[in-house]
């Protein structure tokens, strides 16, 4: 089993680092928005993987909370710069 | 191993699977648009897929925190792709030579008149 | 102007069920100390963001509400699949298109569930609704060709129709079905293309 947590864990480091290539390609902002939001995913994604490999369910306040912030987050920031880009 | 072993494993190597394709995706396709497809889609379900192999290995009361998450990532990705997208198209992060046919341009044009 | 009933006179006890049902989730203990402050933390919750009195119950038919989600489901990863396939066979270019799509409800949640219902899929989104005028825009990948464009807000009508058939009464699922095949027709026999065209002439006319 261990070589599964291995695997899984590799994956997803594969695609975080994927996704901080687009944060430093950009171009647009709303790219870079997008890449964090997926960022977060990830992350959410590696707590539940790491519960899994612990077997004991101690972060799941943790990955609620902090899915829902980041989706928060992430709407503010889109409306900021829609409506910054849309006025210059 | 157990069966319930062999089935947490595919799920959660099938669910960072999908992750991966969702980052290569972003990174490889040409516009703000499709890389929104490429980044909310195959994220959601990849992470969806991940939560359901935590909760097999997970004790069964735990089960629901785990679905509340996931839940919440269903309710929330559409509504932020959506949000996202039409800050693209008015911003101009579309790539033009990637669409066949642009239906709201044209009704944008002729509402102008 | 309507009679607005004042925030915190009226707490709506499914909510607060709902609610509670979440705190309990989050924190993954079923006692008596989280069903007391659940509660407390509902209430206040429901008084300090009171929501329009308005409400509505989607689970009047929970079986086909279960049907719809299992459609759902199977489109994600069918569409999942195709999305890549299609990215891979473009060597990683994609061709899209934004179509227009008749609205099939009236309803304000009932339009909202579709949308997002629609969204979720991996290869299309709603991108833009007009509600007054009736219409979404939705944002496809994976057309090529006229025919799959045509195909694609098949699609979208389908699943707009199922959510409509889950969630909404009966006459008003049968009148979305009418809806969803006139708009069908209209899209096959160019209608719509046509009216496009006028919008074209009238353009030329007024320059």
């Amino acid at each position: 089993m261990s070589i599964v947590f291995a695997i899984t864990f590799g994956l997803l480091g594969v695609a975080g680092l994927l996704t901080m290539l687009r944060i430093v390609r950009g171009p647009r902002t709303l790219d870079r928005i997008l890449a964090v939001d997926v960022l977060v995913v990830l992350i959410v994604a590696g707590t539940a993987v790491g519960m899994a490999m612990s077997s004991r369910g101690i972060y799941i306040a943790l990955i609620v909370v902090v899915a829902l912030l980041g989706f928060v987050g992430t709407i503010s920031v889109v409306r900021l710069v829609e409506r910054r880009e849309e006025y210059r | 191993m157990s069966v319930r072993d062999w089935i947490s494993a595919g799920l959660l190597v099938s669910g960072a699977l999908f992750c991966v394709i969702g980052a290569w995706g972003m990174v490889r396709l040409p516009d703000t648009l499709s890389r929104l497809q490429a980044a909310t889609k195959p994220q959601t379900l990849g992470l969806l897929l991940i939560l359901a192999g935590t909760a097999v290995r997970l004790e069964p009361h735990y089960a629901a925190g785990l679905a509340l998450a996931g839940l919440f990532q269903v309710i929330t990705a559409p509504v932020l792709s959506q949000l996202m997208g039409r800050a693209a198209y008015r911003t101009g992060c579309v790539d033009r030579s990637t669409l066949v046919v642009d239906e709201l341009s044209q009704r944008l044009r002729a509402g102008r008149q | 102007m309507a009679k607005r009933t004042l925030p915190g006179t009226r707490v709506a006890p499914s909510l607060l069920i709902w609610l509670v049902l979440v705190w309990l989730l989050l924190w993954g203990t079923f006692d008596v100390a989280s069903l007391v402050y659940g509660t407390l933390v509902a209430l206040v919750v429901l008084v300090l963001f009171p929501l329009p009195s308005h409400r509505w119950n989607i689970f009047r038919r929970p079986l086909r509400l279960v049907t719809v989600a299992l459609y759902v489901v199977v489109d994600l990863f069918g569409s999942a699949l195709r999305f890549l396939a299609d990215i891979v066979r473009n060597g990683g270019s994609v061709s899209a298109a934004i179509v227009h799509v008749p609205v099939l409800s009236d309803v304000d949640h009932v339009i909202a569930s579709a949308a997002n219902v629609v969204s979720l899929a991996p290869g299309k989104f709603v991108l833009q609704i007009d509600r007054p005028g009736g219409i979404w825009y939705v944002y496809v990948t994976g057309v090529h060709t006229g025919p799959d464009v045509d195909k694609a807000v098949d699609d979208v009508l389908d699943m707009q129709r199922a959510v409509v058939w889950a969630v909404a009464g009966d006459e008003e699922a049968s009148a979305a079905a009418g809806r969803a095949e006139e708009a069908k027709r209209r899209r096959r026999t160019g209608a719509d293309r046509s009216g496009e065209a006028d919008h074209g002439d009238q353009e030329r006319e007024d320059r």
